[in-house]
């Protein structure tokens, strides 16, 4: 290992395996619970509508995958949080950036391939157990469609949000993002109406909504230029500001 | 090996705990660094260690910045503090994720310390006692062959045997590449062992000094309460006399009692300070 180096892909490889390490029993059991509790719900619907159907599976499996993503990142440097155990990880031979990007890797890119691999497993397996067992036809589950991809990457994105509140928050991460998340919603929403009526001078509707020929009165900015930066904005500039902003979090941290 | 240099350290802006803190620590000794409650030790160890960053001034640990934490200082420095909280996984995984990260990991040095500590490979961090634990944590820090070893209360929690043995160990593990800086109030435990001697008081080093100069400067021993002591530097009251530091004027060693040294550097500081650097003012 260069020592004198601040960026060793076999040091982020050994930060990865420490933290799978030290959580392997939670996210075996975790794993275990959520692969039985889908597989149940492939074999339910199966059942109750005579063929293999996936769609009560892939719904739910979408609400975990966020959810609990979500939640993961949220925990990802639960290890800073607590007095007694940050001075281990801060104190660990490895640079401030090895120790983000393998958390980073963890939260995102292992664990969307992590939760794929569940999804084409547990489609596999339950379609085939419900064909099997209630002798329908079995179908199977193509877990690389693209609006899953679609899906995924919007995981992506958003999770870097959450991987901000890991390193700022210290404790009740998850929930303080979220809280952080609905108070700029709010924010955002107050001054989206204000700049609307504002745009919209003298012709704000005492009651009920806009007709749809005042939108044609809109400049083309707010219609066509805005929501297409607001776009370029959440997939291509929103999570590389996180990241960065989380990087540097993590890098001023103290116990 | 480590230097720092007009520190200025502080919990809040209104009250600085260290102000213009200046020391060097070199290799191949024990340093003790003695002080009392809320003194600063436990804060001085962690800027060392790049755990809080200093407000000014420098903290320089094997040519880098404390504070950029780089992995070329941090395999060299080990820290073991006062409280920890060790995953539930066995001795065995523990070393096998965490002494990889250290170049010098010597596998053979870490299975006799836990043999010496009566521990074993497949015991369970979380099942073991407190002081199980700090042995551990010792054998772990010693095999990690890291040129500075932290020590934040070493002794506390450790039994009377364990006490001794934790004495045995340190001694035989110096070298003269590595050093170790022990943060303690049990100062008999460490009596032995520690050389220098270093005492904070207020967030300022108030005393630093080696113990071959403490003996030839100062003379521990009990004197009558009649005895009147013109060399007398601090007493303190004891069934039948007083335990005194006094000047060395017959220049005969005795035997250092670092409590009494640390009790009458904390109340007396510039008598005792000036018997080593006569004419300074303090």
């Amino acid at each position: 290992m260069n020592t004198q180096s601040l960026l060793s892909l076999k040091r982020i490889y050994l930060l990865i395996r420490r933290y799978i390490t030290l959580n392997a029993k939670a996210t075996l059991i975790a794993l275990g619970g959520i692969s039985g509790f889908l597989l149940l719900i492939i074999l339910v619907q199966t059942y109750a509508s005579g063929q293999v159907i996936y769609s009560g599976f892939v719904k739910t499996f979408w609400a975990i995958f966020f959810f609990g993503g979500f939640i993961l990142t949220s925990r990802i440097f639960h290890e800073l949080h607590s007095p007694e155990k940050s001075y281990q990880y801060l104190s660990l031979p490895a640079s401030t950036l090895e120790k983000f990007l393998s958390r980073w890797l963890l939260s995102s890119l292992i664990y969307m391939v992590v939760t794929f691999l569940v999804l084409g497993l547990i489609g596999l397996l339950g379609g085939g157990l419900g064909a099997g067992l209630f002798g329908v036809q079995f179908h199977p589950l193509n877990p690389l469609q693209l609006d899953f991809i679609q899906l995924a990457g919007t995981y992506w994105v958003m999770q870097s949000v959450f991987l901000l509140g890991a390193c700022h928050f210290r404790g009740h991460n998850f929930l303080k993002t979220l809280l952080a998340l609905f108070l700029i919603g709010v924010f955002i929403a107050i001054f989206t109406s204000l700049m609307t009526k504002f745009i919209m001078a003298g012709q704000w509707p005492e009651h009920g909504g806009f007709e749809p020929e005042y939108f044609q009165q809109v400049p083309a900015f707010f219609t066509v230029t805005l929501p297409a930066i607001a776009k370029t904005f959440f997939w291509y500039l929103m999570a590389p500001f996180f990241l960065i902003v989380s990087y540097f979090k993590l890098k001023e941290r103290q116990v | 090996m480590i230097q720092l240099h007009h520190l200025h350290f502080g919990y809040n802006r209104k009250k600085a705990l260290f102000s213009d803190l200046s020391l060097e620590l070199e290799p191949g000794n024990i340093y003790g660094l003695l002080g009392q409650n809320g003194a600063g030790k436990t804060t001085l160890l962690k800027i060392i260690m790049g755990l809080l960053f200093p407000d000014s001034g420098q903290c320089e640990v094997f040519g880098h910045p404390a504070p950029s934490r780089h992995p070329g200082m941090l395999q060299e420095v080990y820290i073991i503090p006062e409280e920890f909280q060790l995953p539930a996984i066995s001795i065995r995984e523990y070393v096998k994720i965490h002494g990889i990260f250290y170049p010098r990991f010597d596998h053979g040095q870490f299975e006799q310390h836990l043999q010496e500590f009566r521990l074993n490979g497949g015991d369970k961090l979380s099942a073991l006692s407190y002081g199980q634990k700090k042995k551990f944590l010792l054998a772990f820090g010693l095999a990690t062959n890291s040129r500075l070893l932290i020590l934040d209360e070493p002794t506390n929690g450790l039994d009377i045997p364990s006490k001794s043995q934790f004495r045995r160990i340190m001694a035989a593990s110096i070298t003269p590449e590595r050093a170790f800086l022990i943060s303690t109030h049990q100062v008999r435990d460490l009596e032995s062992l520690i050389d220098p001697v270093i005492i904070l008081d207020k967030g300022n080093i108030i005393f630093h000094q080696k113990t071959d100069e403490i003996t030839k400067k100062l003379a521990f021993r009990v004197v009558r309460e009649e005895e009147a002591e013109k060399d007398l530097l601090y007493a303190e009251d004891l069934v039948n006399g007083k335990a005194a530091i006094t000047r060395n004027k017959g220049h005969q060693e005795s035997q250092i009692d670092l409590e009494l040294l640390f009790n009458g550097v904390i109340s007396q500081s510039q008598a005792i300070n000036s018997e080593f650097n006569p004419g300074a003012v303090f």
